[in-house]
């Protein structure tokens, strides 16, 4: 079966002591893998048990294919769960699991056998059948799991940490495995996490949530290389965030190679943005105006490309395999360098910091 | 010094045994005694104490009546635990602590109280005695106890697989059949054999409530005021040994079905 899309408007979840979800309204189309990232607290694991039915919201409706599934119970509504601790059941075998929601659905005999191999053969598991839930690895159990939700062909299957307590190779490999069954069924996904480097290796789309709100929304490119916020920015990856102001006569261009952009100043002097590009020029508003920018750790040279924001020490080296990440300093203001591996840096070393203008961002929602 | 030290270790620990152990190791000996008084010389062995006991009609009605009252009231007792048991640890209804602790009341209250308040209540509604209140009071002493066993065994991340069950189709009906009982079967199993030992050995109650039927230790009690007679000693030996069977039983299935899911 195909994916469904999901809509889900100004949904709210007030508990006594706090409010989980303060007005989330999300659009999530059919058949797409959709990542919901967020840290501990920022209410995505309550807005995923919403979608499952698990909980109801205090306001605010879910619409799975078009249908108002708000009311429903769990065990009619056109979703399944892949739990965080995989919830499989310790007295049933492999197969018994993966067929538990054929026989609430009334499947058996030849037909509930078939649709159990071909499920398990989907996730890569087609001999355990027989297997005891206790004789797997955390692997396998995984994928037990996965095949035991996708078994009753799901139109939105519901991910909540999947991959959270496998190692990191296994991880790697799992998100490998879950783009390509998502590929090949066409099941919408949506998926729970906290890690920013799953949600970009998986997603088609991205939301970001904030402490019970959405606060940026899109695809992994957009998010990394432009984000709205300083959260979003911050939250995906080594960011280094500039606040300043922008500068009379931008446009004007400057001496030093750094074309004809806008300029803005900030506490390490002023900044160059690429003209037109990401942040457009005339959205900067006028001389004066406070403006929030961000450059990723990749888009700083210590090698003398680019225009330059000056002289720094730098203060940490740490090598990460393809690059080092380098901690600079001047004064009390840090920032954060990759660094290619060919050129070893020293602790301690004065570095000329330079940049990229067309790699310059800035973020619309400045606040916080 | 070391040595001595054990010496006097292990002499306690015979003591110890010996003060807990007598009295049961003296009667089951002394079911096996050739002549008719169960005192020293021990004069077997000899199985004809046994064959007297199976031969005498009203044992045999009493250790019926004793594996039927256990039976029934082992059952019930356990289905009103488990349900206590699974609404209070699942749901948490307010009250919650409240309630546990009326539960468990009974546990604390003697059983000639729960006797004798049985028969009062019994008198006032003109009902006779019967095994009927019997198997009630063995309810009423053993639910407390299946509520606690079962309790014990419920975990939070039981309340995921139920909730995995829900979000796969299941209907409540099913979620409790297929995973809750079959999950909770360790206990369930443990709290109905315990119960049932109880209600086997069980005096007081079964004393004061039964009428003209009675159950095993009733019975051996009244054979005991006609005379001191080693057919006595082989019935005790028969319950004893029924308990024994039964706890050890409830061990093993215990540890295997544990042993499956770890």
């Amino acid at each position: 079966m195909a994916g469904a899309d999901v809509q889900v408007h100004q949904l709210v979840k007030r508990y006594a002591d706090h409010e989980a979800l303060r007005g989330v309204s999300l659009q999530l189309a059919a058949g797409t893998y959709n990542v919901i990232l967020g840290p501990s607290g920022s209410g995505k694991t309550t807005l995923l048990a919403i979608l499952g039915g698990f909980i109801e919201p205090t306001s605010g409706s879910v619409e799975v294919g078009g249908v108002d599934v708000t009311q429903t119970p769990p065990a009619k509504r056109p979703t399944t769960t892949v739990f965080q601790d995989y919830a499989l059941f310790p007295h049933m075998s492999v197969a018994g699991n993966v067929g538990f929601g054929l026989t609430t659905r009334g499947i058996r005999g030849a037909r509930r056998s078939q649709r159990v191999a071909s499920a398990l053969e989907l996730v890569g598991l087609a001999d355990l059948g027989a297997r005891a839930i206790q004789q797997l690895s955390g692997g396998q159990r995984q994928r037990v799991a996965l095949a035991r939700a996708l078994v009753v062909e799901p139109p939105v299957l519901l991910l909540d940490e999947p991959l959270g307590a496998l190692d990191v190779k296994l991880r790697r490999a799992m998100q490998e495995e879950l783009r390509r069954i998502q590929r090949e069924l066409g099941t919408t996904f949506i998926h729970v996490t906290h890690d920013q480097e799953e949600a970009m290796s998986l997603a088609d789309t991205i939301v970001v949530l904030r402490e019970g709100m959405i606060d940026d929304l899109g695809t992994p490119e957009r998010l990394y290389s432009a984000p709205r916020t300083r959260f979003t920015a911050q939250f995906m990856g080594d960011a280094n965030i500039l606040d300043g102001t922008v500068l009379a006569g931008a446009g004007a261009g400057g001496g030093d190679g750094a074309g004809a952009g806008p300029r803005i100043a900030t506490a390490l002097g002023e900044v160059h943005l690429a003209e037109g590009d990401p942040g457009p020029a005339a959205a900067l508003g006028p001389a004066g105006t406070p403006v929030t920018i961000a450059i990723r750790p990749e888009h700083l040279t210590i090698t003398g490309e680019g225009p330059a924001l000056g002289e720094f020490t730098i203060a940490e080296v740490g090598f990460l395999g393809l690059r080092h990440r380098l901690v600079v300093r001047r004064g009390e203001h840090t920032l954060v360098v990759y660094s290619s591996p060919t050129h070893r840096p020293t602790e301690g070393a004065s570095v000329i910091v330079g940049y990229d203008p067309a790699q310059v961002v800035r973020i619309s929602a400045g606040e916080s | 010094m070391r040595g001595l030290g054990r010496v006097l270790a292990w002499s306690y620990l015979v003591v110890v045994f010996l003060f807990i152990l007598l009295p049961v190791v003296s009667l089951v000996v002394f079911s096996f005694q050739a002549t008719s008084l169960p005192v020293p010389p021990f004069s077997g062995p000899s199985l004809r104490w046994f064959e007297a006991l199976f031969a005498d009609p009203r044992m045999l009605s009493a250790l019926r009546t004793s594996v039927i009252v256990g039976i029934v009231s082992a059952l019930l007792a356990t289905v009103l635990g488990f349900l206590a048991a699974y609404g209070l640890g699942r749901y948490r209804p307010a009250g919650a602590t409240a309630l546990r602790a009326i539960i468990m009341t009974p546990l604390g209250v003697s059983y000639l109280v729960i006797g004798f308040g049985l028969l009062v209540v019994a008198n006032e509604l003109a009902l006779g005695r019967s095994l009927l209140l019997v198997t009630l009071g063995h309810i009423i002493i053993n639910t407390p106890l299946a509520f606690a066993i079962i309790l014990s065994q419920m975990r939070e991340e039981h309340a995921n697989l139920e909730r995995a069950a829900r979000d796969l189709g299941a209907g409540e009906p099913r979620v409790i059949g297929s995973i809750v009982l079959p999950v909770l079967l360790p206990g369930l199993l443990a709290a109905f054999l315990l119960s049932f030992t109880l209600s086997w050995d069980e005096f007081i109650i079964a004393f004061l409530l039964a009428g003209f039927q009675v159950t095993l230790p009733v019975e051996i009690w009244s054979s005991l005021r006609t005379g001191l007679d080693a057919k006595t000693n082989a019935a005790g030996t028969v319950v004893f040994a029924i308990s024994l069977i039964v706890l050890v039983l409830a061990y093993a299935t215990n540890r295997a079905l544990r042993k499956g899911r770890t």
